[in-house]
């Protein structure tokens, strides 16, 4: 019952050094688990799920959206397994159905004032526009926090709930200062505020009797967004604009032609278009990558018994950066329809790369009536999903 | 019709309440019509626990995806998807519509059923339902908004193309006042803003040379119509003007633009509903072709307006239509140049819309 079941996809199996079963000779004086994580989605089957959702949103006009999400997020959960048992994810869409119109108001509403501000500079609309941007940063640390404790909340595990127990008023540092710093030091600070960012959302979480515990340095995710903000901007140069400085002087030696001056110009801005664009879009894919990498392995759960619970993960940022590039070209050469395929395929390579180590046994766990009863559970449920929406 | 349901046994894993410990179960029920029955778990080394349907609730999931049943009292029953289990579900809610929705993400034939029903609603909503919602809020509209978008657009235009008329000003005088008569014929009567009445439909006829419009005039929600110098140079007689006024007043007294506003609004709105996992480019061709076809009604309805003013101002349509006709065949010379005027680009098919003309003169003439 507690083997890992062998891992079906070739292609993103890690065999070597792979300790399958509880290995109870390890030096230290407690016991030593090892699991891996498996997704056991099919891209086929969630095709379906996808395609009848979409489906059914469109024939209520939108109004089963907050069905589908659910739906979506509960077959991604039951098929991640670990330790031959599957994670559950229980929100209740009817819950989420009056957050969704409220968005769907916001919409019509700043559309409409959009329209309005078209015409003159300074109007009323204009103001309106920046009272509405000033309120959804004012309200954003709110909208993260309850979020966070809906999703922990509705995340269930061996008949365990998980729960966040951040405050309000120090969601406001990384969700609200941070943001505000972000954009007066030109994103100079973005390290420090995703730093602060991870470290409330990790130290907050519990599990069973666990606390989460996040050992990320500030120091390091400088250093990694430096490599990828200069290793992704030599990329660009080298790629997009080194051609078109080699080839300036040959456009102004053929005096004759203007046509192919002209059409070489053009090229050449077009060419620079789709650099930027996919160098930009794969950059911003493998920073993704590098963090989540980055906090999981540096995040680990312990309990007042001192046992403890250590994450790493083992896939390459590199290859993710891959699968989302050709995930996207994909995507927009098929209108969306081969979403749910590369949704499945980008799951798969991850979840099945992250393994658990534990020196307690999985049975061991237990949840206090009062954390299920305690919190603003309720509250939480009435607002949800604004952040994983957006 | 008081059959009794053959009985279900499931095999999974079960959670005694607040704790993580896996037991090996096997969870047996026995239902009864009515969503009614009972169930017995038995679990570990001979333990076991059991309810009535009251008892136990599912936890729905999608098709072929594990999922648990909730015990009062805090304890769970986890399985992995079967056709039992699904049978479990369905006899635990018999009204729910899961049923459909399993049916649906296991199977292509019902799939695509599904997929005919969900188009044909669409197509009814963006063709039928969002037109006439956008044709009611245009006319429950208040004349207030009407005029401060009118005055939104004439800013942003002076700012961009309007420039003052370069007609004498005698030339302007004439065709203010004869436009009057058309207004007044409208419904309404021309002059200041100050001047408006409530009750009344007013309007307001700008001059104004605009080189990048062409020969172009158009009218604002509020009642605001433009009217290039252009146009005025291209029209042979000013009945001819005067009937493009005419048709102006019918895109301002059926509410015309108010309602493509609405209209796109609707539009934009249903697909942000609807998207989140498809792309825009392909909601973007749905809604260009419902606007072109709103379009091409919208200049039937106003074509009518005009015809009913030329009739009752002459008794025929022969300037508009003449006027059609030099502005096709202009523009068909210009088209290799590359000026299409927006005139016509917005107004499609001009034969047929000479033809329409020319059948509401004749049926004017039968009566």
């Amino acid at each position: 019952m507690r083997n890992v079941p062998a891992c079906q996809d070739g292609d993103s199996c890690y065999t070597d050094a792979m300790t399958t079963t509880p290995d109870r000779s390890s030096p230290s004086s407690r016991p030593h688990y090892t699991y891996r994580l498996q997704f056991t989605g099919d891209a086929n089957e969630y095709f379906r799920i996808w395609l009848a959702n979409t489906l059914f949103s469109f024939a209520t006009l939108g109004l089963y959206v907050p069905w589908a999400r659910v739906r979506e997020r509960k077959y991604f959960y039951g098929h991640t397994i670990l330790d031959g048992q599957h994670f559950e994810y229980t929100a209740r869409p009817a819950s989420l159905l009056k957050p969704y119109l409220i968005i769907y108001a916001f919409y019509l509403l700043f559309s409409l004032v959009q329209y309005f501000s078209d015409g003159s500079s300074g109007g009323v609309a204009d103001l309106l526009t920046l009272v509405m941007l000033l309120l959804f940063a004012a309200i954003y640390p709110l909208l993260a926090w309850l979020s966070m404790k809906f999703l922990a909340r509705n995340t269930v595990y061996r008949n365990i709930p998980f729960s966040f127990s951040g405050s309000l008023g120090d969601a406001y540092i990384p969700y609200g200062l941070a943001n505000v710093a972000n954009v007066l030091t030109g994103f100079l600070s973005f390290p420090w505020a995703l730093h602060m960012q991870r470290a409330y959302q990790i130290n907050n979480l519990h599990y069973g009797q666990l606390r989460g515990r996040y050992k990320g340095k500030v120091i390091e995710l400088y250093v990694q967004c430096a490599f990828v903000l200069f290793g992704g901007l030599g990329v660009m140069f080298v790629i997009g604009l080194l051609p078109i400085i080699l080839l300036t002087p040959l456009m102004r030696g053929s005096s004759d032609g203007v046509g192919i001056s002209y059409l070489l110009t053009l090229l050449m801005g077009f060419w620079t278009i789709l650099v930027t664009y996919i160098v930009g879009s794969a950059i911003l894919a493998y920073i993704r990558a590098v963090n989540f990498k980055y906090t999981l392995s540096h995040s680990s759960f312990r309990s007042p018994q001192g046992h403890t619970v250590k994450i790493q993960a083992t896939f390459d940022p590199m290859r993710v950066m891959r699968i989302s590039l050709v995930n996207s070209v994909v995507q927009t050469l098929t209108y969306g329809l081969m979403t749910p395929w590369a949704a499945i395929r980008l799951q798969k390579y991850i979840l099945s790369s992250i393994f658990i180590y534990s020196d307690i046994s999985l049975d061991e766990f237990y949840s206090s009536p009062l954390a299920q009863e305690s919190g603003f559970g309720e509250a939480a449920s009435e607002i949800f999903d604004i952040n994983v929406g957006f | 019709m008081n059959k009794t349901p053959s009985p279900i046994t499931i095999q999974g894993t079960l959670f005694p309440p607040l704790s993580s410990k896996s037991h090996e179960a096997q969870l047996y029920w026995q239902g009864e019509s009515g969503g009614k029955g009972y169930f017995v778990i038995h679990y570990g080394k001979g333990s076991s626990l059991e309810g009535t349907a009251a008892d136990i609730t599912s936890e729905e999931a999608p098709f072929n995806t594990a999922r648990s049943f909730l015990i009062t009292g805090g304890a769970r029953f986890q399985a992995p998807y079967s056709p039992e289990l699904a049978r479990l579900e369905a006899e635990l809610s018999p009204r729910s519509p899961r049923r459909l929705l399993l049916a649906a993400e296991g199977n292509y034939a019902v799939l695509a059923g599904v997929f005919a029903v969900a188009v044909g609603v669409l197509l009814f909503v963006v063709q039928v339902g969002v037109p006439a919602g956008a044709r009611y809020a245009a006319y429950r509209t208040s004349p207030a908004v009407a005029a401060r978008l009118d005055e939104e657009v004439m800013t942003y235009l002076r700012d961009e193309m309007l420039e003052p008329s370069r007609l004498p000003v005698t030339r302007q005088a004439e065709l203010k006042n004869q436009f009057a008569e058309v207004a007044r014929w409208a419904g309404g009567h021309s002059g200041d803003h100050s001047k408006q009445h409530h009750s009344k439909q007013h309007y307001n006829l700008v001059l104004a040379h605009a080189p990048k419009l062409g020969v172009n005039a158009f009218a604002l929600p509020a009642g605001t119509i433009v009217l290039t110098d252009q146009l005025v140079k291209f029209a042979h007689s000013d009945s001819e003007i005067m009937g493009v006024l005419a048709h102006e007043t019918g895109h301002v007294t059926h509410r015309h633009g108010l309602a493509s506003l609405y209209q796109s609004l609707g539009v934009g709105l249903l697909g942000v509903m609807l998207t989140g996992d498809l792309t825009a480019a392909a909601m973007a061709a749905p809604a260009a072709l419902v606007q072109s076809r709103y379009s091409r009604r919208a200049e039937y309805e106003a074509d009518e307006a005009a015809a009913e003013y030329l009739l009752s101002h002459g008794g025929t349509t022969q300037p508009l239509r003449d006027f059609f006709t030099r502005l096709a065949e202009e523009t068909e010379n210009e088209e290799a140049g590359g000026t299409v005027p927006e005139w016509l680009s917005s107004h499609p098919d001009t034969d047929k819309r000479i033809a329409h003309l020319l059948a509401l003169e004749q049926e004017q003439a039968q009566k």
